[in-house]
């Protein structure tokens, strides 16, 4: 049997969670692959959670947030984009596909929208395979061929 | 009034008025009952997509301010309840009310809007009294009403296709089609395809005098514009939005800017007309064919895949019926008519009136009358605040601090919800296995009343330290678990809560084996975590009970007086010689009431008030300190120590530079003209040919805002005018006619009596030309399509109303936000992270303790300013009424030995908590509202978010993919 990407998502208390709430409200379905923490807002993650999980084995890493504008602290998340946008190609520099890493805006009034972003998330993991270990691919470093 | 004053304030309506209004008075210390006809609360916000101007979406500034509900021991809330009879008198009413017996399933709430689940009856959770059915009776000292509006039955009007065409719908329902849409494309009724042509019609059941809604009902066209700019981001494919419309209303703060972007960045067409018939067109396509007339009275034929009316608000029949039975004297329309300069002062002393009840308006104007009318009932009732509130009692707090973890996980069936899909024993099972867990068991229901004894005793039997409850979301029953802790003698930040049910249980229905797992994954993630925190302690401040009023006009005195009545102390400082501001200029509001004598009567209320000390000739120089202890420093060296500080600081009227103003003596701005109007002057009353001009110096490139009143100003000027001479003609040259709400009366009544107005083109101005000694006004006539010119005697300009000129300078010491304009941005929409109440605050600022009132914040009427100032009051009136305050326990500490004092998070903090003393950060707790993002930024991550540390989160990923290894 094909082993179930086991996938971690950090989501800010005051959108993203209250959006999975919702969905959960409305019954909509989505795959069980994902174990949320909760965190304060997205301004609070720091680079190393993510960093942190994929070492340990993790699939894909989720972080979402409140929409641009919608934060519930002013500006936390833009603070986290723009972390999130350093991280991504930090990411890239050293290999890790794409598909592990993923971040998104979810309000709370999107419920649909956390069920389409965690189906999306799943099927990218499931694409790209489980995660054999950050740091001692097969292939050697992906971003510099050698 | 009575003599034996209640301290407890019903409250009729649960949207967002009836939310904001309890909660600021539980907060200030009054007990609220809390009445809902319909089964939840919510009301019309929780039915929007998102929220105009700043497009944040309307349930995530709603849902925190449900969270809290539940949570707050004094109120009681009764939902399928009316009420039947009102007897007494201000200060002591007797309410019958009527409960209809609940039939609605709310234990589990399938409303798609309503995220939060209210506590029901069956499981007695504080504050919530949904058992009782039949009739009872509340005994409070005053009454607010909010039962909000409804929106105009749009069928009414036959010739718009509502009900007749499945692709005619109302804007409420479009709400709904922008809510549920999956972001790539917005669908129509009729066929569930994708639209790409979309018409809205402004003004649907407003502004019109065949179904007797003569007034306008000030949100539609904002709203239209926000749909359209919604339809087009939420479709992958190029969709044409239009609005057809007769004057663009886009008169609030920042509203001018939303309309030009939606008109010049978004595309959104605006096309003003006058709409003829809505038809399907024949060829079975469901389209629609739209017949209107432009403003040169052309007749042309446009086809749409679907049309929103843009439905207009009325007050509801039970509303009116309720209006009625308290013998309130209601408007033509049926609203709830307020006295002069209260703004929400009712016919009948003692009951309070907020939102669209009393005419129609935003959620910003909502929630500050919901807050005036708090502090309308406060005044009221200040000499019984906080007798009908008792302090809850605990138990003396345990030391754990060294002791190993003891934790016990509680885990809920949540009736069959939970149970039916995951498998709850074994949930149980396997936490039992995990580390430092010593206890724990499964429940039919968590929340219930026994539940919590059980939970109790367990802490006392095994001597737990940290409890865990799995069972839904953390948002909607943390506070309320955390009481049952706090009973049991545990500090309430022991405690964790796993959400199996919202995040688990309801949506992998059909995958029972992997939701259980998923479960299991779920406590052991939160029983790591458990074991990692610790005791918090809520920082006590001392708050001195006085408030720092900067200005002395009406905003600031009416501020003033409202806190003196409620028993504050309040110092005004005032810059000019005398109090009184721009009102000394002023003769009459819209309504036609005497603003001089009102002013004058309020002075004498403020001067012989002994709780209120006035600085004349003085302004602010240095401010130190925070919420509850700031020291401030007057420019004549005085020193004033208080716990709040209101800025009052006013606007001012731009003195324009165009139509000939400063060159030839007869063209005057509004307020000198209003002064000359006053003063009776000759030349005025002689006038044959008087002119307005609107827009001067408003709704230009450098200055992208409507100042709001001119238009009102003008029309009443004009009738004004016309009863000193009614042989005068009088012409009002305007680009749209921004009569608002009620004030649509007047333009009305100004049309009728010959004021002749003539709209003109931004780029094609009236000229206002002299020859040394006589004024001739030229402007394009919009109907003929001709010049026009009008020998003037006197020229009216409708000058912009200008920023505080002090703005800038004051901000220096207080470093708030100000708009580009300069005016101060208020904070709507923030909150914290902890166990307090600050959501959607339109008078407050980010900084704590910090409130704007008045002209400061943006243009507005005399009613408008006095609103805001005793919202503020209000708002001030929850910090004001505690010897101390607490801070919230989650909140950031600096490392001290790691703080390398590199400025980033005093940089960063949207709070202004950090300060940098000694070479090293310090957070100051009262200010911190938990967001982590400080932590997150810090270099040398010498900052910590207690309980949200990195250690811990990064101990619950390896814990969690321990066995993957």
């Amino acid at each position: 049997m094909e082993k179930e990407p086991k996938i971690v998502a950090f989501l800010c208390n005051w959108c993203s969670y209250a959006g999975a709430d919702l969905a959960g409200v409305s019954r909509l379905q989505y795959p069980p692959n994902v174990r949320v923490i909760r965190v304060p807002c997205s301004g609070r993650i720091n680079p190393l959670f993510i960093i942190n999980a994929l070492r340990n084995g993790a699939d894909a890493v989720l972080t979402s947030g409140c929409h641009p504008g919608d934060c519930h602290y002013a500006t936390g998340n833009l603070v986290a984009r723009r972390k999130f946008a350093l991280l991504k190609n930090l990411m890239d520099y050293i290999g890790v596909e794409d598909e592990r890493v993923s971040f998104s805006w979810v309000s709370a009034s999107e419920g649909t929208r956390f069920a389409e972003v965690i189906n999306k998330v799943t099927e990218r993991a499931k694409k790209v395979g489980p995660n054999n270990g950050l740091f001692n691919k097969e292939s050697g470093c992906g971003g510099c061929n050698q | 009034m009575s003599a034996n004053k209640v301290g407890a304030v019903l409250v009729v309506g649960g949207g967002i008025a009836g939310i904001q209004a309890t909660l600021d008075l539980v907060e200030s210390g009054y007990y609220v009952y809390l009445v809902e006809q319909s089964s939840t609360i919510g009301g019309n916000m929780s039915k929007l997509d998102k929220a105009f101007p700043t497009d944040n979406s309307s349930m995530s500034i709603l849902a925190p301010k449900l969270v809290e509900f539940g949570s707050i021991s004094s109120i009681q809330y009764f939902t399928n309840t009316q009420i039947s009879e009102v007897a007494g008198e201000a200060g002591d009413f007797k309410v019958k009310l009527s409960q209809t017996p609940n039939t609605a399933d709310t234990k589990v709430c399938t409303n798609y809007v309503t995220p939060v689940e209210l506590p029901n009856a069956g499981q007695d959770i504080s504050g919530d009294d949904n058992g009782k059915s039949g009739d009872f009776e509340v005994n409070v000292g005053a009454v607010i009403l909010c039962p909000g509006g409804e929106t105009f039955e749009a069928d009414q009007i036959e010739y718009l296709g509502y009900n007749k065409y499945p692709n005619v719908v109302t804007s409420i329902e479009f709400e709904r089609i922008l809510r549920t849409s999956d972001k790539q494309s917005v669908i129509r009724p009729s066929d569930n395809k994708k639209v790409n042509k979309i018409a809205w019609i402004q003004c649907v059941g407003s502004r019109n005098i065949r179904d007797e809604k003569h007034y306008c009902s000030c949100v539609c066209c904002m709203y239209a514009i926000k749909e359209a700019v919604c339809a087009k981001q939420y479709s992958d494919d190029e969709v044409d939005t239009s609005i057809f419309y007769m004057d663009m209303r886009t008169y609030g703060k920042d509203f001018e800017k939303y309309y030009e972007e939606a008109r010049d960045d978004h595309g959104v067409n605006f096309i003003r007309s006058r709409i003829y018939a809505i038809e399907e067109t024949k060829d079975g396509s469901n389209n629609l064919l739209i017949r209107y007339g432009d403003d040169k009275g052309e007749i042309h034929h446009e086809e749409f895949d679907m049309v929103v009316l843009s439905v207009g608000f009325k007050p509801s029949d039970s509303a009116v019926q309720l209006g009625n039975n308290l013998g309130i004297k209601l408007n033509d329309f049926n609203f709830a008519e307020t006295t002069p300069f209260t703004s929400v002062n009712t016919s009948k002393p003692g009951i309070y009136v907020a939102g669209i009840f009393g005419g129609p308006k935003d959620i910003p104007e909502t929630v500050i009358e919901a807050s005036a009318a708090a502090g309308a009932s406060e005044e009221l009732l200040s000499d019984v605040r906080g007798t009908m509130i008792q302090e809850k009692t605990y138990p003396p707090e345990k030391d754990v601090s060294g002791e190993e973890p003891r934790i016990g996980v509680f885990v809920c069936n949540c009736g069959n919800n939970i149970g039916g899909v995951v498998n709850v024993p074994k949930v149980v099972e396997s936490a039992k296995a995990l580390p430092y867990v010593v206890y724990s068991q499964e429940f039919l229901y968590t929340c219930s009343q026994d539940s919590q004894e059980i939970i109790k005793q367990k802490i006392e039997e095994h001597s737990l330290n940290r409890i865990i409850i799995a069972s839904c979301s953390p948002r909607k029953l943390k506070y309320y678990f955390q009481e049952t802790i706090r009973e049991a003698g545990l500090n309430r930040y022991l405690f964790e809560m796993v959400n199996i049910r919202d995040q688990c249980s309801f949506v992998h229905m059909n995958e029972p084996e992997k939701a259980t797992e998923k479960a299991k994954d779920l406590v052991k993630l939160s029983v790591n975590k458990a074991g990692n925190i610790e005791s918090l302690n809520e920082a006590p401040v001392n708050i001195n009970p006085k408030a720092l009023v900067i200005g002395g006009g009406v905003s600031g005195m009416t501020n003033a007086l409202n806190l003196a009545k409620q028993g504050y102390q309040a110092h005004i400082v005032e810059k000019s010689d005398r109090l009184g501001g721009n009102a000394r200029r002023i003769s009459t509001d819209f309504n036609n009431q005497d603003v001089q004598s009102y002013l004058n009567q309020l002075v004498d209320e403020v001067n012989s008030n002994t709780n209120i000390q006035v600085t004349t000739q003085a302004s602010v120089s240095k401010v130190d300190g925070y919420v509850g202890n700031f020291v401030t420093t007057l420019s004549n060296n005085e020193k004033i120590e208080h716990g709040v500080i209101t800025i009052a600081i006013g606007g001012h009227e731009y003195k324009p530079n165009e139509y000939l103003y400063n060159e030839h003596n007869a063209v005057l701005t509004q307020l000198e003209l209003e002064e000359e109007i006053t003063a009776n002057n000759t030349r005025v009353k002689n006038a044959k040919n008087i002119v307005l001009i609107q827009c001067v110096g408003s709704r230009e490139p450098d200055r992208r805002y409507c100042s709001r009143i001119c238009c009102n100003k003008s029309v009443k000027m004009a009738l004004q005018l016309q009863e000193m001479n009614p042989d005068a003609n009088i012409y009002i040259l305007y680009r749209d006619m921004r009569t608002y709400g009620f004030n649509e009366e007047n333009y009305r009544k100004a049309r009728k009596q010959g004021v002749i107005f003539i709209r003109y083109e931004v780029d094609n101005k009236p000229q206002v030309q002299t020859d040394g000694k006589d004024l001739k006004v030229t402007a394009v006539d919009h109907i003929l399509g001709e010049n026009i010119t009008i020998d003037a005697d006197i020229v009216g300009l409708a000058a912009a109303i200008l920023p505080p000129e002090d703005g800038i300078k004051l901000n220096q010491i207080f470093n708030l936000s100000l708009s580009d304009e300069g005016f101060y941005r208020e904070c709507p929409f923030r909150g914290s992270w902890g166990f307090s109440h600050k959501e959607m605050r339109p008078v407050d600022f980010a900084s704590e303790g910090i409130f704007v009132a008045g002209l400061a914040q943006g243009p507005k009427s005399i009613d408008e300013s006095i609103a805001q100032a005793k919202a503020t009051a209000s708002r001030e009136a929850t910090i004001l009424n505690k010897n101390s305050a607490k801070s919230s326990g989650i909140i950031a500490v600096v490392q001290r030995e790691k703080c390398a004092a590199c400025y980033t998070c005093a940089r960063l903090c949207p709070f202004n908590a950090p300060r940098i003393i000694n070479y090293a950060a310090e957070i100051e707790p009262i200010l911190c509202q938990g967001c982590g993002i400080c932590a997150a930024e810090c270099p040398n991550k010498a900052i910590i978010l207690q309980n949200y540390s990195d250690v811990i989160f990064t101990n619950m990923v390896d814990e969690l993919y321990r066995e993957v290894h």
